[in-house]
Parts: structure tokens; sequence; C-alpha cells
């Protein structure tokens, strides 16, 4: 979606930004900073603070820079003594109630009011020092909220609101106003998820991480942009160290969403259950050894089995590893048995988009723009921030649905996203997903939806009407109707598609032919926080790098569980029964299926890992090191660099050569959609569960940390 | 008194603001903006510091700020009615608040800067008075004519709260209100020794000496 721009002049400058954007990150994005306390990029201001004031020309007041929006010839003025003195005023009174405990604070150096102070060289109220004696609120795990340092702007009470978990309210009013959840009950107790969004929001220290206090400050922490590995959406993250160890970690865009495993989850790194040296079976038992034996032991293994060989690819690994892998099974050990799981858990689904838009079809998400979307059909997914399963995917949709978006969620639960007031939830009968679908199709086509995609005359004939439709899946005529009409009105439709149907063709083809008849943009809900790179880059049995057909597929994921001579597992993966001659396992932590291999290799984890991914939205992100790697584990790459040389001198590679043939692949364009036609009858789909299957995945890496355990607390409901 | 219209215009304004602070109905504030919430707030916690005695010159300044940034920098027109009202006072009664800054209130209404006082002149010793005081701040006795002498009849300082009842019921108008002698208050000022320190067991190493106990927890 292209924003149209105008042109304005900040402070005597001519400069071009776009229509219908606030002052103040219309500013932000030609460079000039307006002071602000309560703003959030992106979000609706609210014009709290006062401190945003700006003159604009024509206007007879000052005008709040958050609540105002870019216009054509518009003039503004964003220091005049005026507005000014409207800062010193504010920022004055703020102070007479703010404890001045600049030299221990932790978040001295990133404190907006400090440097605000600082700019209008305030150095104490002239107003009466006020207090009021607040209790620490320590008692939750993680977050603590100190209101003696408040400063009132509501930062944390809307982020928290907009993103659906609506914890955090005021509580009271004027100067004595309590930032305080239900109750004022502790925040685990309150339905808090421990996203952390909040941490973020505070521009003091009134909300902030629990183990803050004396654990370095701003300025002492060394700063460094990554990516979060540990589901799909792959979250961009900036972790702050000390002494080469991981303090904090925060989300890297202003109003960015981190969840609590992304933002406190690193605690993982230093697991008891982390493994830090390659072990060997001896005996029925694993023992730690060197490096240079369990090498050659899983090298004479799998190139003892040659062809047999079985090799699976997490869908958690990077790019370079994924290649690496890909590599080591094709050329070097000579077997066309990789897989990874996604092909088990989304084979309809999969099957359904290359039958739409290609080989490349498991790249489509690449064209569909969830931040821009007006409508959103959630077909059998639940991704919910309560059930810890692709959070990141939630508060993106409810971001939009807080925006007017409509919300079609089609399932056959009442999922937490049917909830929210703008979701039409059809709650369908088991199986009954192609039924409803056609009868959806008809009905958006009746209210005005002009599809244009190949084949769309068959599909038209294969369709049914409402009332079959209503009749076949138990949700009313109406409901479809008004679900239709929505989806008919919308501009810019993003079709979900979730594991709760993408095993199933079908059901999985009839969503994508949902999609084509408005033209919509289809986001594949896989788990992994690299599920599509790891395709891309060759790891499926019938694909090779750059999503080119080979001429003989090997046995895929679930053809392997069922016995193999040599299996090689890289990364986390779900399964746990894998039947083999010989297992070796590349894993970061110890799970129930190392224990069971016979050569352990330990490899890097969340934030000590490098290279590249492709996250569920298309978007490629860059993984850098945070932190040195624990113990004796090495990157994946490496490991499957040594391991080639150990097998065959001629045909091995080496760790340094991997990223440029990363390079190299490249996926093709996508290719022009054609519809499939689906007989809408009831069949029964076998839905997997995400937030199961992604917290098998995570296992391993999550069980010790103590995100996990505060999250398995049972939250007793509020009464009503 | 609390019903009738209030002479004083630091009253009169400082009950404005309060009301308007406190209503919790749509006319009163909405507590969403700074400059309004925490500044008057402030605006009455300073008259209310004037009323109490410990007025300073720099308060009309600060009244003065506050009054035009709420006005300029407020959200809606209800803190804006309030900064006028606010800035009207400053306007017409600069005299008074400089008055009450001195510590008179010329109107006699400002409780804390006025005491009352019976005039034994005018006093008929009827005992009406001691009988409305609902402090038990009066004390006297009457004469009963052939049996009892009297004791004059004066007002307890420390029980009285200025509540207006004696001056209602005196049918002399004995009852008077004086401008509290302020020179007089000083001269005497009531000190007490606070124990800052922790006497209970834990001597806490970094506590200040207190005045009434050493470091480590012994009576000086």
């Amino acid at each position: 979606m292209t924003t149209k721009m105008v042109n304005m002049v900040f402070d005597g400058k001519a400069v071009s930004v776009p229509e219908g954007m606030t002052l103040v990150d219309a500013a932000a994005t030609v460079g000039i900073h307006i002071p602000n306390l309560c703003h959030i990029k992106e979000l609706r201001g609210v014009g709290a603070c006062r401190m945003c004031m700006v003159e604009i020309e024509g206007m007879k007041a000052p005008m709040t820079g958050c609540t105002t929006r870019t216009k054509e010839g518009m003039k503004v003025q964003t220091t005049t003594p005026k507005v000014e003195e409207i800062r010193k005023f504010v920022t004055d009174l703020v102070l007479s109630f703010h404890p001045l405990d600049c030299m221990t604070c932790p978040k001295a150096g990133a404190c907006d009011l400090q440097r605000y102070a600082a700019d209008l060289g305030i150095r104490e109220s002239s107003f009466g020092r006020k207090s009021f004696n607040y209790e620490l609120n320590d008692r939750s795990p993680f977050i603590t909220i100190d209101n003696n340092y408040c400063i009132l702007c509501g930062r944390c009470v809307r982020v928290c609101k907009e993103q659906g978990t609506n914890v955090l309210d005021f509580m009271g009013r004027g100067i004595t106003t309590k930032v305080s959840t239900a109750l004022d009950k502790p925040l685990h107790e309150s339905g808090c998820t421990f996203c952390g969004s909040c941490v973020d929001a505070c521009p003091v220290n009134t909300i902030m991480e629990r183990d803050r206090w004396q654990h370095g400050r701003e300025w002492d922490l060394q700063k460094q942009e990554t990516a979060c590995t540990a589901c799909a959406s792959g979250c961009s993250v900036v972790t702050s160290s000390k002494n080469g160890k991981i303090v904090k970690v925060n989300a890297k865009e202003d109003n960015g969403y981190l969840c609590a495993i992304g933002r406190f989850g690193f605690d993982s790194l230093h697991a008891s259950n982390r493994i830090s040296a390659p072990m060997k079976k001896q005996g029925g038992k694993l023992v730690p050894t060197t490096w240079d034996d369990a090498l050659d032991a899983a090298a004479a293994g799998l190139k003892s089995a040659g062809a047999n060989a079985g090799f699976i690819a997490s869908g958690s690994l990077t790019n370079e590893e994924a290649y690496a892998v890909q590599s080591l099974a094709r050329d070097v050990v000579g077997s066309a048995n990789i897989d990874t799981a996604a092909s088990s858990y989304a084979s309809g689904l999969l099957a359904a988009l290359r039958a739409a838009y290609g080989d490349n079809g498991a790249s489509v998400a690449s064209a569909a723009d969830i931040g821009s979307a007006d409508c959103v059909v959630v077909i059998g997914a639940d991704p919910s921030q309560k059930k810890q399963s692709l959070q990141e995917v939630d508060v993106a949709i409810r971001r939009r649905a807080q925006a007017g978006a409509k919300v079609i969620v089609v399932s056959t639960l009442k999922t937490d996203l049917a909830g929210h007031q703008n979701a039409i939830l059809l709650q369908i009968k088991g199986g009954t997903d192609t039924a409803l679908l056609a009868g959806l199709m008809n009905a958006a086509i009746a209210e005005g939806a002009a599809p244009t995609a190949k084949g769309i005359d068959g599909l038209k004939k294969a369709l049914v009407s409402v009332e079959d439709a209503a009749a076949a899946s138990g949700v009313s005529a109406e409901q479809i109707t008004l679900a239709a009409k929505a989806f008919a009105a919308a501009k810019h439709p993003v079709v979900v598609i979730g594991t709760g149907i993408s095993t199933n063709e079908a059901a999985s083809q009839q969503a994508v032919n949902l999609a084509l008849v408005k033209g919509a943009g289809v986001l594949p809900l896989l788990l992994e926080a690299n599920a599509v790179g790891v395709m891309q880059m060759g790891c499926q049995s019938d694909m090779e790098p750059g999503f080119v057909k080979v001429k003989k597929s090997g046995s895929g994921y679930d053809d392997m569980k069922s016995g193999t001579k040599a299996l090689m597992i890289a990364g986390p993966v779900s399964g746990t029964d894998f039947k083999s001659g010989f297992t070796v396992v590349m894993a970061s932590h110890m799970t129930s299926l190392a224990e069971k291999a016979d050569v352990v290799l330990p490899m890097t984890s969340l934030y000590e890992r490098q290279g590249s991914i492709v996250n569920i939205y298309g978007t490629a992100k860059i993984l850098t090191a945070a932190q040195a790697v624990a113990g004796d584990a090495k990157d994946g790459v490496e490991i499957s660099a040594e391991l080639s040389q150990r097998i065959s001198k001629t045909k091995g590679f080496k760790a340094k050569d991997v990223a440029s043939a990363v390079k190299k692949v490249k996926a093709g364009k996508l290719e022009a959609p054609s519809c499939k036609p689906v007989a809408a009858k009831a069949g029964q789909s076998s839905a997997v569960s995400s937030s199961k299957l992604l917290a098998a995945i995570n296992a391993g890496m999550l069980s010790q940390s103590g995100v996990v355990k505060v999250l398995e607390v049972k939250q007793p409901a509020l009464q009503k | 008194m609390s019903q009738q219209e209030n002479k004083c215009p630091v009253e009169a304004t400082r009950k404005k603001l309060i009301h308007f602070y406190n209503d919790n109905s749509k006319d009163g504030m909405c507590s969403k903006c700074h400059p309004c919430k925490l500044g008057i707030f402030d605006a009455i916690k300073i008259l209310e510091a004037i009323q109490a005695g410990n007025g300073r010159d720099k308060d009309v300044v600060l009244l003065k700020r506050i009054a035009a940034d709420v006005k300029d920098g407020g959200m809606c027109k209800k803190g804006k009615d309030h900064a006028d009202i606010l800035s009207a006072f400053l306007a017409a009664s600069t005299a008074d608040l400089e008055h009450h800054i001195k510590g008179v209130c010329s109107y006699r209404e400002c409780k804390q800067l006025i005491t009352y006082e019976i005039d034994p002149a005018l006093c008929t010793v009827c005992d009406k008075c001691r009988a409305a005081c609902k402090d038990n701040a009066i004390e006297g006795q009457k004469m009963i004519p052939g049996k009892t002498g009297f004791t004059p009849y004066r007002i307890r300082q420390r029980r009285c709260t200025h509540c207006g009842e004696c001056i209602k019921v005196c049918p002399e108008n004995a009852v008077v209100i004086v401008e509290k002698d302020r020179e007089a208050d000083q001269k005497e000022p009531v000190r007490t020794l606070v124990c800052t320190c922790d006497v209970s067991g834990k001597a806490t190493g970094h506590a200040p000496a207190c005045a009434i106990h050493d470091t480590v927890g012994a009576v000086r």
C-alpha cells in the first residue's frame, strides 16, 4: 500500500511526509524530535502530557503534535517561546512528584523525563515537592511496578489495551492516579502474559524488568540487534549485555511486540539442561567426549548408511544451517531423504499453495501485508497470547481489529481472537470447512467480489448456496452473509490459514480459493522461525534449493519416522518417536529425543545464533550473535561442514563457503494464481493444535526456563 | 459559614478549584491532561499554604504561571475556564493576596489566620456560647446570684476550630474575630524531639544520629 505524500514545512524546512500521520511521527521521519511523554509511535495519540505542543500557522492556539495529522501545506513551528514555556511547565510539575534518584536509577540514560529536564534546563521543581509513598509492587515475576516514579503518561495502559491483554489500567483520579491491575492483584493473577510491552513503553523506571537493579546502567550495556527464533514471527529484538552476558532484551521498534519467551526466555541459554559438550553413547549411556571423537562417530554412521541415511532439518535452523545440512545430505552423503517438520503438519496446506501459486507457493506470505489489512479471515488457526502460540500474530491481528478491521474467525472452537468486538465467529462443526467456505465464497461473489484468477469458472460451479452451507456447517445463514459482506467490502483482505486445517488438502485448497475470490493475501501459519527459509534452502524431500523440483524425491518426514538406517536430526523438532539404527542429534538443550541418540552434537541457541532467517511474513531477518557461545557448542554450519569433511575429502565443503552459496539461492516469482474447485462435502480433518506443537518444539529449550514455570501457573478466572 | 458566599477571594478561589478537582461528575476535572491535573492541584496546595500562614513571596509568581500555562496548554474548556478563574482572581485581588502572604486575612475568613476571642467588656456571662460550643473550647462559669461567683469566659485556642457557632448565639456580640498575632506565635516555637534512629534493635549504621539517641541506640 502506497501512502500519499504531502509537502509541509517543519521549522522552516520544506519536507515531504506521508499524509495522515501524526506530527510527532512525521517530524521523526525527517529527523526533528518533538518532545513527548505519552505518545507511542503509530498508536492513536491522546494528547495527555501536552509536551508535544507545536504552533501551526493559521491556528490561534498551540496544537498537540500527537493528535494532529499531517495535511498539505501545513507550516509547523516546533520550538517557539510559547510551547517551550508549556514544556517547561509540564516538566516542572512532573518533577515535583518524581523522585530525583537519577544517581542510582537503572533507567538513567534512557529516561525520557531525564532527557527533557536536561534539554529544558530544569534542575529541580519550583513547585512543592510531593510524595505519595506507594508500596513497591514486586509481587509479580519478571516485572516490578514502582508507582512512586510514575509520571502518569498512560503509555503502559494504552499499549496493554491495544494488544488485547488489557491488564493495566488507571486507578483513582487527579494527581493520586495509580497504574494498577484490577483489584490491585499481582500481575500473574490478573491475566498478564508477561509480554513486557509495558516495560518498553514506560518512559521512566516505574515498570521495569525485575532484575535490572544494579545490573548495569544504560551506558554500560552493549546493544546488539538480532531476532528471536522461538516461533514463526521471528521478532526483531535488541539485546543488551554487560560483561558478555545478556541482561535484558527489548523489542526493536518503539511499538514492537515481544512475547515473554523472547523477552525473558534468555535465561535458557544458561539452563541446567544445556548441552555443553559433545556426547557419545557408550554402554547405553551418553558420556561427554571430544568434538573429534563425536564427529568421527557421527560421520562413520552416516557414511555407512549412504543413500539410506535420513536427514531432518528443524524449521528453526537458519538459512545457512539449512543449506549446509541439505548440502551434507544431497552432495556429500548422497541421500535424497531430507525433510522438515512443516511437510508433515502442513502437508495439505503446502500442496494447496503449490497448486495455486506454483512451486514457490510456500513463500506466498511475502505478498500479504497484515500491517495494512482491513479484513482478516482466520481459518483453522488459534494464535493466542494466553495459550502461548504465535503471540505476535495474535497481536498483529488485534492491532488491525482495534483500528477497525473486521476479523472473520472460522473455527470449531471459540478462539481467543473471536472474543474481540470486531470479530465475526463462524463456529462450524468439525470437518465442514469446505462446505462453509464454499457458501462464504458464493455470498462474497453475490456481494460484489469480482474474482479474476484462473479457473474461476470451474470454481463458481462447485460453490454451494448460503443456505446449504449453513445447514452443513451449523452456522446461521445470517452470520455467513454478514461475514461475506465484510469480506467483499474489504480493500486489503488477508486470509490466515492455520494448523487446524493444514494437514487437510481439500480444506486448505478451499481456504486458498477464498483468498483468490477477492485477490486477498495468504498468510500460512507455519510454526518455526525459519520454516519457509528452510524449505527454500532445499530441506524438502522433493525440492532442491530455490524451490526447484528434484527428479526423484526421497522419503519425507513421516516416512522417516517409521525407520531409517541412520538419521540425523538438526535443531529442535516436535517428534520424539523416530526409529533408526543410528541417530545423530544436533541440539542446544537436552530433550527426550537427544537422550535416545547415539551421538549428540551441541549447537548454538536463541541469541547466540548467527545467520539469516525468513519469518512467517516473508521478511528476511539477520541474526547476529549477542552473547558468547556457552560451553563447547558450535554453529550448525560449522558442525555440518566438519561432518562433510570427515565423510568425504573431495565433496566436503567449508563453513565459510556456505554464506555465499545461500546468497545465490533465489526463489522465483509466484505464478499467476489459479483456482482449483473442491467438492463442498464434509470430510473429517485431523486438526493439529499449534500451541501444543510449538510447546513440543521449544520443550527442550524452555523446560528449565523461568518463563515456562510462570506461564504454567493456572490463572484464576476473575469473578463476574 | 460553608453555605455562605465567601467574601475572602483567596478562600473563594480555593473552594472553586477544590470543587472542580474533586468533582467526579461530567462537570468536574477529567484527569487526563497534565497541565490541568497537576497544575490545578499545585494551585490548590499553594493557596492552602498561604491560608495556613505559610505564604511565600514567590507564590504569586507560581500562581500566575499556573494560570497562564493551564490556559495555553490545557486540553479542554473546563480546565481553561478554571485557569481563567485563577487569573481573574490574581488580577483583581493582588492586594488581598499580598495581605494573606503576610498572614493577614482582612475578611477574617481564613481560619488559620484568625483567632476568636471574647471581649470581657461586652460579655454578660450568659453561658449560651459555652453550651453551643461543640468542641468544649469555651471555659467559664455562669454566675448564679446568691450562690456562686463567676469565672470570666474565655476561648481555649488549642481547641477552637473557628466554626462560628458561638458568634451566632452570642446576644451581645461579645465574641470577636481578631487577626492572629503571628509574632507571638513565633516567640515560643513548639519543638518536639523526634527519634529518627531505629532504637528497636536494628542499628542500621548509616542512619543519622537523632536528637534523642546516638547511633547505637543508647539514650543521650
